[in-house]
């Protein structure tokens, strides 16, 4: 196991910048996930990390040691592909064991090692079948096996569970969860689903045109979203963002009729122009009760129905706010509900830099 | 008119979706196969009745059993011309195969100027087999003309007779059979490298293997229906081989096919009966082998393909 440090990386295609001065560090056996929209430079980094791209610049150290001149094979890194890279030919137990007959390790440690991962992984009856013959979900286990039976410093992880359908995305995801406080290996992961960040991370790193956003506890990038990107990136269904005037009472104007308290924050002053941010789960339907809360009214245009919840869109001086209520009573359109927030939920942002103020 | 158009109309509305694709598509595939029944199927049989003739091209082919097929087992020179074009064979697909992958596997790493290298490899593969074969037999040439024997006498080596040969004819024509097969065999096995994902690779070399793992068990395997493909291919080539070796051997007082008939394929030898000698039967009864042979060997190839 090995910590892996990233320092001003930097990766050019022609004269594209892709990945910009970015600087990371990956505590040993702490599980990383790199989150962020198509394009962002995910993969790229990864790739760099594992040695099948070259930096253009910067550091790349794993256990301390400056990589970036080394191969990928004397990295002692195992990393799962999103379409697994299983080999069609070989049987699950060949597939599994190709990276150990490359080390020419002695035929019984790679059979003991293949076996105690199958065990892991469920996959003992399915080692003398080929991965054509598996299903999707049994092929990610398979890919999974054949990193976990390299004993690698560091696993890396691109996008393993976008090829599987939501129910067993949510399964494996548990099952790369379990493994990871089992093995305890370092572990990078890339994904653009935000909730297979938030659920499997230590730490999310949310990145945006080859820069770092935020880096943080999934709670701390929810919480605390350091500027609009992360805000509305972070967060199912997005956070609601709406313009508004700061004033003399430390409220913020939305409308005519809307004016919020908002929490203390000593850059405010009279008149500026802010961003106010607020979650559909901390805008609910109810009066406000007590100096903490804030409360308004306003007029429903939708409701969506999720079961546990349902989500309601209200309109709040021609712009729409999403809300939540349980799933008991169902809103109807046009009716005019009190809503209410605890104030220290309200997020502020500067519209022009687009940083939390 | 239009009473049989509606009835015809009617009968159309009435079948399944399903049938009615099937309708449209044996509409579209009717006139080739009409086209291939009369000029592929029909002569094709035609020359399995022949063979049990003794046709002359001058009078009405006459039934006379299988006194061809008898006559061709105790002709020595069927044997000599079976065993010639079994060795082109045996030879040539090894050497052709072999090297083309060498070429392919290299020209794939091969980044700047891939598709001009690719093109010129490609060259053999569109020039007509005369002008290879001229060009080849000039290089054969003894001392003042000939490439090859101006090569071995400047470095002190002694000339050598080549095509004059019985015993060299054989390889000095399959040399540049093997060379103009190569340009296709080359360019096939090029795409057919590129198909394989390239993550296979990535995994691979992340998993530590080294480049012979990756070539015995990736590359080589995923490469097998090329392989069985260009496999076929070329053997049917080889057993049809003819005008390389008529044009090489050939020409002037030489009789094509020699010396001595050491170069002499089987389809030359076909040729040779029913041009030269009118023994349209006998001949016929060749081709009749020469297709079973052919089949064989690639029910086999297909077969073993399929493991
Ligand atoms: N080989 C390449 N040559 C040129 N540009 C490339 C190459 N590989 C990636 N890029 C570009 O680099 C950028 C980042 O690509 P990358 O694959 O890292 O994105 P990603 O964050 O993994 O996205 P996704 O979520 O879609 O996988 C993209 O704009 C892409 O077009
Ligand atoms: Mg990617």
């Amino acid at each position: 196991m090995a910590a892996v440090a990233l320092l001003n990386l930097v990766k050019r295609f022609g004269t594209t910048e892709v990945v910009r001065n970015l600087s990371l560090e990956i505590a040993d056996a702490e599980f990383l996930v790199l989150v962020g929209p198509s394009g962002c430079g995910k993969s790229t980094t990864l790739r760099m990390v594992a040695g099948l791209e070259d930096a253009s610049g910067g550091d790349i150290r794993i256990g301390g040691r400056l990589v970036n001149r080394v191969p990928p094979k004397d990295r002692n890194i195992a990393m799962v592909f999103q379409n697994y890279a299983l080999y069609p030919h070989m049987t699950v137990a060949r597939n599994m064991a190709f990276g150990l007959r490359a080390a020419k390790l002695p035929a019984a440690e790679i059979a003991r090692r293949v076996a105690d991962a199958a065990q892991m992984l469920g996959l003992e009856a399915l080692l003398e079948r080929r991965p054509g013959e598996l299903s999707g979900g049994q092929r990610q286990r398979v890919a999974m096996g054949r990193a976990i039976v390299r004993e690698p410093d560091v696993f890396l992880f691109d996008e393993p569970l976008s090829n599987l359908d939501a129910k067993l995305r949510h399964s494996v995801r548990t099952e790369i969860k379990k493994l990871h406080q089992r093995v305890r290996t370092t572990s990078l992961y890339v994904t653009h689903d935000q909730i297979e960040a938030m659920t499997l991370a230590d730490r999310v790193v949310v990145m945006r045109d080859g820069r770092i956003e935020q880096v943080g506890t999934p709670l701390e990038v929810y919480q605390r979203p350091a500027n609009v990107f992360v805000a509305s990136f972070i967060g199912s269904p997005a956070m609601t963002l709406l313009d508004g005037v700061v004033t003399a009472e430390r409220s913020v104007r939305l409308s005519d009729q809307v004016s919020l308290p908002v929490p203390e924050r000593p850059a405010l002053t009279a008149g500026q122009r802010v961003m106010l941010g607020v979650r559909p789960d901390d805008l609910t339907v109810g009066e406000a009760v007590g100096d903490s809360m804030v409360g308004f009214h306003a007029a429903v245009t939708v409701v969506e129905p999720l079961g546990p919840g349902t989500l309601v869109t209200l309109d709040v001086g021609g712009r729409e706010v999403t809300a939540t209520t349980d799933g008991r009573r169902l809103p109807s359109v046009g009716q005019v509900l009190p809503l209410r927030v605890e104030r220290e939920r309200l997020h502020l942002f500067d519209p022009d830099t687009g940083l939390a103020l | 008119m239009a009473q049989s158009s509606g009835f015809g109309g009617a009968l159309y509305e009435g079948l399944t979706i399903g049938q009615k694709r099937a309708v449209t598509a044996w509409l579209f595939l009717a006139l080739p196969i009409v086209f291939y029944a009369l000029v592929r199927f029909y002569p094709t049989a035609q020359a399995f009745w022949l063979s049990l003739t003794n046709w002359n091209l001058l009078t009405a082919p006459g039934f006379i059993g299988l006194a061809n097929y008898q006559r061709m087992m105790v002709d020595p020179v069927f044997w000599q011309v079976m065993g010639n074009t079994l060795l082109y064979l045996a030879l040539g697909l090894p050497l052709s195969l072999g090297l083309a992958f060498l070429i392919a596997y290299h020209l794939d790493r091969v980044r700047v100027g891939h598709a001009v290298i690719r093109a010129l490899y490609f060259i053999p593969h569109i020039t007509t087999a005369v002008a290879i074969a001229w060009v080849w037999r000039w290089f054969y040439q003894p001392v003042p003309v000939g490439l090859f024997n101006e090569v071995l006498t400047v470095v002190g080596l002694p000339q050598q007779p080549f095509l004059r040969s019985t015993t060299q004819a054989l390889p000095a024509v399959l040399v540049p059979a093997i060379w103009s097969l190569l340009g296709f065999q080359i360019v096939i096995f090029l795409a057919g490298l590129r198909a394989i994902p390239q993550s296979y690779y990535e995994a691979a070399a992340i998993d530590g293997a080294g480049s012979w793992q990756i070539l015995r068990e990736i590359t080589l395997p995923q490469l097998m229906p090329t392989l069985v493909f260009l496999c076929v291919l070329t053997t049917i080539g080889l057993l049809r081989i003819f005008d390389i070796v008529y044009a090489m051997t050939g020409g002037g007082r030489a009789a094509p096919g020699g010396p001595l008939n050491s170069t002499k394929p089987l389809v030359l030898y076909i040729y040779e009966s029913a041009f030269s000698s009118f023994e349209m039967g006998f001949a016929a009864a060749q081709t009749v082998v020469l297709f079973l042979i052919l089949l064989a060997i690639t029910m086999i190839q297909l077969k073993v393909s399929k493991k």
